[in-house]
């Protein structure tokens, strides 16, 4: 069964449609990079997939189910900005996450926060915005999901955290599930791609596996993504 | 030896590609046992599945070989590590032949010249 | 997973709320102990410059403060967890949680009416250390028990279930309190911008719906006040007050109920974070 599916997805704010007719089926085991510059409706596709958002035409499955408070327990969702609970403690975070998800796993969590010299006893609110990214990441990507999603996470740390982060996904790589990433940085991240989906003015514009992308049009992902996006 | 990757070609011949040369080179010795599928994506910073089909490709033409739980391993055919490096050779003087041809050299030329610099080496 | 999420929004919440009920009853003792202590002193409070008079002064004025601070401050805290909770950043995390908005809003309805109700008390019991006299709790609590005895005796009225009855009015309260908060803020916040122009814009205009409807009720009840007259009149005066609490307690829960469906719609339909 595809971990995500979604059919005919349209998204309208006032008058403008932020995503337009969308079909997507992603399989269990694939990485799929989210493609596409800013506001072509990359957040937005994601938000609607964690129920954030609410769509204004088309359906979406996840494991089969619509988006709600099922579905949270399998989706694991890095928003696009730090966003947990500011007067909690490091430590006090990793507790709140294996209260809610059953799926956190704890000693996954702390091995990585070790691995980057975050301190589990200081505040989050105390924290530089990085530090923040990699804590809210690092407790996103401890949870054993089905479906990882991941809004903008190379956006803004330095390129030592981009390589950690991608290190994760790949360590982390599970055949059971699917990690989606949004980003407009291409080149720091198609190497880590099954799959990609290019997104311009909300329409999927070219979706495929990133090799035979590249096979068939000899270039690189983000060679592509320049000539299909050139101003 | 650090994994480096052009765009525009699959990364999974690229992989392939990076590891014969591994083995030539004597990196990957004959009976190597190989990291995991995951440990190499992870350094070589790519996707596991793609990792994976590189493997099986090395697999197929016998470079590779696995039991099943003790891991993946370089293989210990002397012959086909030669036949590899044969390989590897010829790809090398091929680009090295096409470059020449394009500067406008011709065979005669080529020779001389390389046994002037092969004197050096 | 609601008693996961009240944990937690007690503990966001207590750690400003607790230290405020200790301030009252802690600078209630003080003020207690230092009026003892200089009526001890024989000392003349009305004249001259001398440092206990500052310092009964000073610690008056902050006993007084932190008995109006911490009402105000459950009131606060109610919009401001809120806001910052469910309708900026955090919101990314806590509507991914796997619980219910529902949950989610009872969380917040429960905990705030912890602390009003925990601040009412606080205070009470500020007051009674400053101003109790000896024999003042026992006199309170005979006085209590005769009020109860006589509305038992004269009125037929069961004391118990008044102050049952009372206790649902204060709860119900303390909800419709929250949500004419709450619904606001939710409708605001949909909006792309001026989201907290636009909270407070709604804030008025559901209170002047509100009072609308009331009159709206009130004069469609006009044609019917003799009927109403004739009713009451024939009424015990126990079935009265019971009446009476029942008409404000429904009352509030109508308006509650509108306030939370509202909220609710706005929040798993509309959400709009930035």
């Amino acid at each position: 069964m595809n971990r995500l599916e979604c059919r005919g997805l349209t998204k309208r704010f006032g008058p403008i449609p932020a995503l337009d007719g969308v079909d997507l089926a992603i399989q269990p085991g694939r990485i799929v990079g989210l493609l596409g510059p800013n506001g072509s409706g990359k957040s937005t596709l994601i938000k609607l997939v964690t129920g954030l958002l609410t769509p204004t035409e088309g359906e979406i499955a996840i494991d089969g189910m619509a988006p709600g408070p099922a579905t949270h327990g399998v989706v694991s969702y890095l928003p696009e900005r730090p966003s947990l609970p500011q007067w909690m403690t490091v430590e006090g975070l990793q507790d709140f996450y294996e209260d809610f998800f059953p799926d956190f796993r704890r000693e996954v969590s702390g091995e990585m926060l070790d691995r980057l010299e975050i301190d589990p006893r200081r505040r989050y609110k105390q924290l530089s915005k990085g530090t923040r990214e990699k804590v809210q990441l690092i407790l996103t990507m401890s949870r054993k999901a089905g479906l990882y999603l991941l809004d903008e996470p190379i956006g803004g740390v330095d390129p030592a955290a981009r390589d950690y982060i991608l290190d994760t996904i790949i360590r982390g790589y599970d055949p059971e599930a699917s990690v989606i990433l949004s980003t407009h940085l291409i080149a720091d991240i198609e190497r880590i791609l099954d799959d990609v989906i290019f997104l311009r003015q909300g329409r999927v514009v070219l979706a495929g596996p990133a090799d035979e992308v590249r096979a068939q049009k000899g270039m690189s992902i983000d060679g592509v993504f320049r000539e299909v996006f050139r101003c | 030896m650090p994994w480096e990757f052009r765009g525009d070609s699959p990364i999974y011949a690229q992989l392939m590609d990076q590891l014969r040369r591994r083995i030539v080179s004597g990196d990957l010795p004959p009976g190597a046992r190989l990291p995991s599928v995951r440990d190499l994506a992870a350094q070589a910073g790519v996707n596991p599945n793609t990792m994976q089909r590189a493997m099986a490709e090395m697999e197929r033409l016998g470079l590779v070989y696995s039991q099943r739980t003790a891991g993946r391993f370089v293989t210990e055919d002397e012959t086909v590590i030669r036949a590899l490096r044969r390989d590897l050779a010829r790809e090398q003087i091929d680009t090295f032949l096409a470059g020449m041809a394009q500067l406008g050299f011709h065979r005669g030329e080529i020779l001389t010249l390389l046994e002037e610099e092969g004197e050096k080496v | 997973m609601l008693r996961k999420l009240m944990k937690y929004e007690l503990k966001a919440t207590g750690r400003v709320m607790l230290p405020l009920y200790l301030a009252v009853v802690a600078l209630a003792a003080v003020l207690r102990g230092l009026a003892v202590w200089s009526q001890a002193l024989h000392y003349d409070a009305v004249t001259g410059f001398d440092p206990v008079r500052v310092l009964l002064t000073l610690v008056t004025a902050a006993f007084f403060l932190a008995l109006v601070a911490a009402p105000i401050a459950a009131v606060v805290l109610m919009i401001i967890r809120f806001k910052t909770n469910l309708l900026s950043d955090e919101g990314y995390v806590m509507f991914t949680l796997p619980v219910s908005s529902h949950k989610l809003v009872w969380s917040k309805l429960l905990t705030s009416a912890v602390w009003f109700i925990g601040a009412a008390l606080a205070d009470c019991l500020g007051v009674l250390i400053l101003a109790a006299e000896e024999g003042f709790l026992s006199g309170l609590w005979q006085g209590l028990r005769d009020l109860f005895a006589e509305m038992t005796a004269y009125y037929a009225a069961n004391g118990v279930l008044v102050i049952v009855e009372l206790v649902i009015l204060v709860l119900v309260v303390c909800f419709t309190t929250c949500l004419e908060f709450y619904c606001p803020m939710a409708i605001g916040h949909s909006f792309a911008r001026h989201k907290v122009l636009l909270s407070v814009v709604f804030f008025f205009v559901i209170g002047a719906v509100r009072q609308a409807a009331g009159v709206a009720l009130i004069s469609a009840g006009v044609p019917f006040l003799g009927d109403m007259e004739a009713l009451l009149s024939g009424l015990s005066p126990a079935a009265a007050i019971h009446g009476g609490i029942w008409v404000i307690t429904l009352t509030t829960a109508v308006c509650g109920a509108i306030l939370y469906a509202v909220t609710l719609r706005m929040l798993d339909r509309h959400l709009n974070l930035e």
